[in-house]
């Protein structure tokens, strides 16, 4: 008996795999793009280092350069507990 | 029997493990260099402590009071728990390559002026953490500083400077030497002859 091509079901999986393969590169890809376009990693990790570096310098939060007025050695600054 | 491979679906995954694997693992090494760099602020930060106390007290004079600072800050940097973390992995960078010591008070330009001038006598060293500067595949960089100078610091200690011995004998004796000038046409002219400087380390 002649198999019919057209009416088994072989190969159906395997379209339906790369189907599947082809949403979730989409997904990584417009996930990735995202994450570069938007510079999310530098956001999460250069953002906060400006703040960290100013109260590493200067004992208060805000960015080095314009902290150092409110260095803690500063006279004005002794007794101090205001932020 | 044997087994078709176009009619499961082993493996199907495998793409989106390898996004997110690679996320997580990303994810994991900026939480532990995050972790190792504020370890080793604060490692550094007891260092330049250590050495501005080691100079804030009275020497023989200025440089010597410089001298120890730095050997004390070279005896700490050499720990075998430290230096390999600067010279062979090459997480943190010492910037400038050395320690800075004595008069810092011009880096602060709100110091104000004459009398109520702030004096900020201490040690200061740059500090660079190289390993928060970290590309990972798919995501980008961490850095997106344009000044040059990646996750850089300057870490502070200031405690101030005792007058040095010699710096003592100088005042002594140009005191001294005042009051020979003031006295010089006086009848304890004669007298004054008869002092002499002593100093006990303290002015």
């Amino acid at each position: 008996m002649k198999n019919k091509l057209i009416k088994n079901n072989i190969g159906q999986t395997m379209v339906e795999g790369v189907l599947l393969l082809v949403v979730f590169v989409t997904i990584a890809l417009t996930v990735s793009n995202q994450f570069k376009d938007n510079k999310l990693l530098a956001q999460i990790v250069s953002g906060p280092w400006d703040r960290l570096d100013g109260m590493i310098q200067n004992g208060t939060w805000g960015r080095a350069s314009s902290g150092r007025g409110k260095h803690p050695n500063d006279n004005n600054r002794h007794v101090s507990t205001s932020e | 029997m044997k087994k078709n491979i176009l009619n499961n679906s082993d493996g199907i995954l495998t793409a989106d493990y390898m996004f997110a694997i690679v996320l997580a693992m990303g994810f994991m090494i900026i939480l532990f260099s995050l972790s190792m760099t504020m370890t080793m602020v604060d490692v550094v930060q007891y260092m330049t402590f250590s050495s501005a106390r080691v100079y804030t007290v009275a020497n023989l004079n200025e440089e010597a009071s410089e001298g120890l600072a730095r050997a004390k800050f070279s005896q700490l940097y050499s720990n075998p728990a430290i230096k390999p973390l600067f010279d062979k992995a090459k997480w943190f960078e010492l910037l400038g390559g050395e320690l800075q010591v004595g008069d810092l008070t011009d880096e602060f330009p709100s110091s104000g002026t004459g009398a109520d001038r702030n004096t900020f006598y201490g040690v200061s060293v740059g500090l660079r953490a190289k390993m928060l500067d970290i590309k990972i595949p798919f995501y980008g960089s961490t850095n997106n500083r344009e000044d040059g100078k990646g996750f850089s610091t300057e870490i502070h200690t200031f405690l101030g400077r005792e007058s040095s011995i010699e710096e003592c004998q100088n005042f002594s004796a140009k005191r001294l030497e005042f009051l020979y000038e003031y006295y010089q046409h006086s009848a304890l002219q004669n007298t004054l002859q008869n002092y002499i400087n002593i100093t006990d380390n303290g002015c």
